[in-house]
């Protein structure tokens, strides 16, 4: 027999606005530009550990909602044999097809949540709401039927073997990507939600 | 491989045979599919069904608990709002679209006049949430059931746990809604060999074998597929029905092909309930469909000509999908032992 010690592994999501620490809800007055987050929600699900691009660890039933207005959300455990190896962490940001395909789920996937769209079925991948410039900015990110599927997939170098990461988040590296002049509402699937999920994952980063 | 391809030409065949010759033989061909329905995930077992069924009569999933889903989806008339052309919600608002049947969901893989919705156990959210139906918010809708102690026993018989949660709530009503089956018309008991066509209905199902079948498939009189009938834009409404889900041009004014089982029914016709009457639709389509239009659906591209005798045969063919059991089947009705469980009636 052989006998497996766990061990826990913390990833803390934190958003961060060029380069300082940020609290959803708080204004930035004196930044620029001027940004206003209140609310930044989304879904992290099919965490995996890889080992020189092998699988080393799955984490079973991984889906995650993260909202930055509840800080009991905001980090997520892992337990894994103490024995694994690995450099890379990878994770999607959203729900995959065939989740949304298999209907209403529970837990943190519950519609409750408000995270499940209503007059068309299918998660909210990622929601961020607030204003820019003094403008409001609105993005619903979501969508799973191709072309339009919206859950997108980040990989990111993890050295050492600690027990706490810290995953930022990066609200204002997006904006910088978008063109939020011109696309400042998106509540449905389709072209301008394709766009912004493609940035997706390049604004999450490992401190 | 050889095999296969053998028997799909048989089969092909034997419906060939069925379109020229309607007869007892061909109930062979009226075969149901199997479930689209996924009963794993969500096993429809009979404390969940009634649960669903007690909650899709509740007004309480309405902001000011007046509007319960049997007001608009009514037994007596197939599961739809018959007065209207279009719903009635909340506050007397009117919505953008009539309201279909509800039957043999169970084999429907989108829901919606423009497949809005990929599964029936997320589809009441839809009303739910809708400001001109219900303009509730599911969260709210359950801190209310949460209140009432006779739902937290419905919950615990049906989920093995009384807390009340949105994928429980929504899960019970997509059973009760799997559930609703319409299999008992007289074409059904025709085809089991149990009845007997009288001459006009025959006449009338070969027509409809001839000119509308193709899409109007049996068993479930429906292929599922959305497509363009011909009917023209409504420009007040503007509605370009699965175009709005898919934004391809090539999908504007496609909806979906609504069954005809207890067409009687599911009066007035079409999405938008622009026709008042079975006549009206016949008229429809043997004088106003724009046939040589290239979007239309390629299956309608050639003029349907029917004389007068032969709509009311065709009529009298489509009233044999009006199924009796259906309608007045108590597994489905309003549930009075839950309601007014002192005046219990048995
Ligand atoms: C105000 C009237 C109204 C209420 C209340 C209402 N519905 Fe509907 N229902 C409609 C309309 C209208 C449609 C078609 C909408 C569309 O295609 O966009 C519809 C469509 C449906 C469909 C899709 C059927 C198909 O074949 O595609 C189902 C299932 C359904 N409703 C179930 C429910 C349930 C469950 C409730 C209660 C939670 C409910 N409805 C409450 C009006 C209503
Ligand atoms: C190309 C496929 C096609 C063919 C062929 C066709 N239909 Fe339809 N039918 C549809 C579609 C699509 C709708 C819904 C259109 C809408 O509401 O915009 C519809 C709607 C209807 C309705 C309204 C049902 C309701 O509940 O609102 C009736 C009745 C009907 N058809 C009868 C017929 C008859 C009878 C024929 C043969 C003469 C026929 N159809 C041929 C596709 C077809």
């Amino acid at each position: 027999m052989k006998v497996f010690l766990l061990t826990i592994l913390s990833l803390v999501f934190t958003p961060y606005f060029t380069q300082k620490e940020i609290e959803i809800n708080f204004e930035m007055n004196n930044e620029n530009p001027e940004l206003e987050i209140s609310q930044l929600r989304y879904y992290i699900s099919s965490i995996q550990l890889t080992s020189n691009g092998k699988t080393t660890f799955t984490e079973a039933t991984s889906y995650h909602l993260i909202d930055h207005n509840d800080s009991n959300s905001t980090s997520i455990s892992l337990r894994l044999p103490e024995e694994i190896e690995y450099n890379e962490l990878q994770f999607n940001i959203g729900i995959d097809s065939s989740k949304n395909m298999g209907g209403v789920h529970g837990g943190d996937l519950d519609p409750t949540n408000g995270m499940y769209w209503t007059w068309q079925s299918g998660y909210i991948n990622f929601k961020l709401e607030g204003k820019i410039e003094n403008k409001e900015i609105s993005y619903h990110i979501g969508g799973f039927m191709y072309p339009n599927n919206t859950c997108r997939t980040t990989r990111l170098k993890i050295s050492g073997k600690g027990s706490n990461y810290t995953l930022v988040v990066h609200p204002d590296e997006l904006l910088q990507k978008v063109d939020y002049e011109k696309i400042n509402h998106v509540m449905s699937p389709g072209v301008s939600a394709n766009l912004i999920a493609d940035q997706l994952p390049s604004i999450f980063t490992l401190k | 491989m050889k095999e296969i391809l053998l028997i799909f030409t048989l089969l092909t065949s034997i419906s060939f045979i069925d379109v020229v010759l309607p007869n007892k033989e061909v109930s062979e061909k009226a075969v149901w599919p199997t479930y689209y329905y996924d009963t794993l995930s969500n096993p429809l077992t009979e404390d969940k069904i009634y649960l669903g069924r007690v909650l899709f009569y509740d007004p309480i999933l309405s902001i000011d608990s007046t509007i319960s889903c049997a007001s608009c989806h009514s037994q007596y008339s197939a599961f739809t709002h018959v007065d209207h052309p279009r719903s009635h919600g909340v506050f007397d608002q009117v919505g953008d679209r009539n309201s279909p049947s509800l039957m043999n969901l169970a084999y429907q893989d989108k829901f919606m006049w423009d497949g809005a919705i990929h599964n029936l156990d997320a589809q009441a959210l839809a009303p739910i949430s809708e400001v001109s139906e219900m303009g509730e918010t599911i969260g709210h809708v359950i801190e209310k059931l949460d209140r009432i102690p006779a739902y937290h026993e419905l919950y615990s018989k049906a989920f093995g746990s009384s807390e009340i949660t949105g994928e429980k709530t929504l899960k019970a009503i997509g059973a009760f809604m799997a559930t609703l089956e319409s299999k008992n018309s007289k074409y059904d008991q025709m085809m089991a060999g149990t009845a007997e066509f009288t001459e006009q209905e025959n006449n009338g199902y070969n027509l409809f074998l001839s000119n509308c079948a193709i899409c109007h498939k049996e068993p479930l009189f429906t292929t599922n597929e959305f497509v363009w009938n011909g009917l023209p834009l409504d420009t007040a409404l503007n509605d370009l029905g699965r175009m709005k889900i898919t934004h391809l041009s090539m999908d504007s004014l496609h909806f979906k092909i609504p069954t005809l089982r207890n067409v009687e029914f599911s009066y007035p016709y079409m999405h938008d309930g622009r026709m008042k009457t079975l006549r009206d639709v016949l008229n429809f389509y043997t004088s106003e469909l724009p046939f040589e239009n290239t979007e239309i659906d390629h299956r309608l591209n050639q003029p349907i000509i029917l004389t007068d005798n032969e709509k009311t045969d065709l009529i009298a063919f489509l009233l044999t999908l009006t199924d009796k059991e259906f309608l007045f089947n108590k597994k489905y009705s309003f549930p009075f032992d839950f309601f007014f469980p002192s005046t219990k009636d048995e």
